[in-house]
């Protein structure tokens, strides 16, 4: 048998990078079921690791929020991740309380002696470990340089002793790695060359590009073709890959569009012939994940797909040390 | 250092089969567990032509318990509920291999576009 071959969809497993830049990847997934696709979705959004700020110690605080509040905010802060996998759980660790293995320290110390106000920010927060550190949220927002946790007025102080540590997104929806995890099945779109062959000409233009009236009318991204020489419609499947790559919702756009048209070729018969249809691809999905910047995006989906066979291994482990045990103690493989 | 598994501490983690005295027919209840791996197992054992009945429950989204229920067609149920699992080890360690591949594959494509 060939590795992880799925019998029923007849090929390997594979993997096509469509796009990546610094904070997303779009990626397609061959010869898999749904469920196993949905898998992959479901760790990347609830079963990666990061660090996050989990405990929170105030010493000081007279800004206008109150304690609870702020703890929160310093939780949701995201932290750079990369190196999650070298700490331990904190509830796996053999320390009594925290040690570096499991924890990282945060200290946050401030006084507003301007004159007005000052911002406090991720930048105010000095971190222990040089990797683990708030992401550098430089450009986000307006002018913050930061991400604000609160806004102190002259004379005002905060000063708090942090711990982040390590966890998941089912824990605790500050450590979800992603913005989004957006996955759809691929499309393939298939022309009736017959019925589009029996529009007028300024119809076939129409439909290849020029804007109607009607938003759902016009063909999305220009991904079709009127060849003037041989008459005939074409996709542009470059244009195609393109489009899926950059809009997830590209075949769900395509798919209006093909209902518009088709319903207009029905107007007058209802008998008349679909002109395009927009066909679902099942075996083949498209993810687009969008890193919250604590790790890059490729890094996400990697260990989440470690994190899966892991996850099936351990589970492997246990049902066979389960049935051992279940033989031992009833017999009940006698049955046989 | 040795990796410690993903998701709950291991001891809390439980797994009971309710199977009667038929062993061609069983419950598997298993902790920790919803539908990430549930609903991939069942596709998986429904697809097995020695399996005659599959399905699994997640009975309360508040309480962290997944139920597989299989029947044969005669082998042990416990031994197609761990091929099933093989299956699906094999099918990510795949995936594994081939995405590091893939991104690869993309940068070198991408600068050489530049
Ligand atoms: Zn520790």
């Amino acid at each position: 048998m060939e590795r992880g071959k799925d019998e029923r969809l007849g090929g390997e497993p594979g993997v096509e990078v469509l796009h990546l830049t610094e904070d997303r990847i779009t990626f397609m997934l061959n010869n898999v079921d749904i469920s196993v696709a949905n898998s992959l979705r479901r760790v990347m959004l609830a079963e990666v690791p990061t660090m996050a700020i989990d405990l929170v110690e105030v010493k000081e605080n007279t800004s206008v929020l109150h304690d609870e509040f702020i703890a929160h905010r310093l939780g949701l802060i995201p932290l750079r991740s990369e190196m999650a996998a070298q700490f331990n759980y904190a509830r796996d660790c053999t320390c009594d309380d925290s040690c570096p293995r499991c924890s990282v320290k945060f200290t946050l110390d401030v006084k507003c002696e301007e004159a007005h106000r000052r911002n406090i920010t991720s930048k105010d927060l000095v971190s222990e470990h040089p990797d683990v550190v708030p992401i550098d949220a430089d450009g986000l927002g307006d002018d913050l340089g930061g991400i604000v946790i609160v806004k102190m007025g002259r004379g005002q102080e905060l000063r708090i002793e942090a711990i982040a540590r390590k966890g998941i997104g089912k824990e605790h929806a500050k450590f979800n790695p992603v913005g989004t995890v957006a996955m759809c099945a691929d499309g393939a779109i298939d022309l009736n060359h017959d019925a589009l062959s029996t529009l007028p000409l300024d119809k076939i233009y129409e439909f290849v590009n020029t804007p109607t009236d009607d938003p759902p009318g016009n063909c999305p991204a220009k991904v079709l073709l009127y060849n003037d020489i041989s008459k005939a419609i074409q996709v542009n499947e470059q244009a195609v890959d393109e489009e899926k790559a950059r809009d997830i919702n590209f075949f769900d756009k395509m798919a209006y569009f093909a209902e518009w048209w088709n319903d207009f070729n029905q107007l007058k018969d209802k008998t008349a012939p679909e002109l395009i249809r927009i066909r679902d691809r099942p075996d083949r999905f498209i993810y687009s994940v969008e890193s919250t910047g604590v790790m890059p995006p490729a890094l996400i989906a990697k260990v989440a797909i470690d994190v899966l066979r892991e996850k099936v291994n351990q589970l492997q482990r246990e049902v066979a040390k389960g049935v051992e045990d279940a033989m031992d103690g009833h017999g009940y493989a006698m049955a046989m | 250092m040795e990796e410690e598994p993903e998701g709950a501490p291991r001891e809390t983690r439980t797994l009971s089969i309710d199977s009667g005295s038929d062993a061609s027919k069983a419950t598997f209840t298993l902790t920790h567990e919803d539908h990430t791996l549930g609903n991939a197992v069942r596709y998986i054992l429904a697809k097995n032509p020695q399996v005659s009945f599959v399905g699994y429950s997640v009975p309360h989204p508040s309480e962290p318990k997944m139920n597989v229920r299989v029947q044969t067609t005669g082998v042990p149920a416990s031994d197609v509920l761990l091929d099933s699992l093989v299956t699906l080890y094999k099918v990510a360690d795949h995936i594994d291999q081939t995405f590091a591949a893939a991104v690869d594959e993309f940068k070198t494509k991408s600068s050489q576009r530049v």
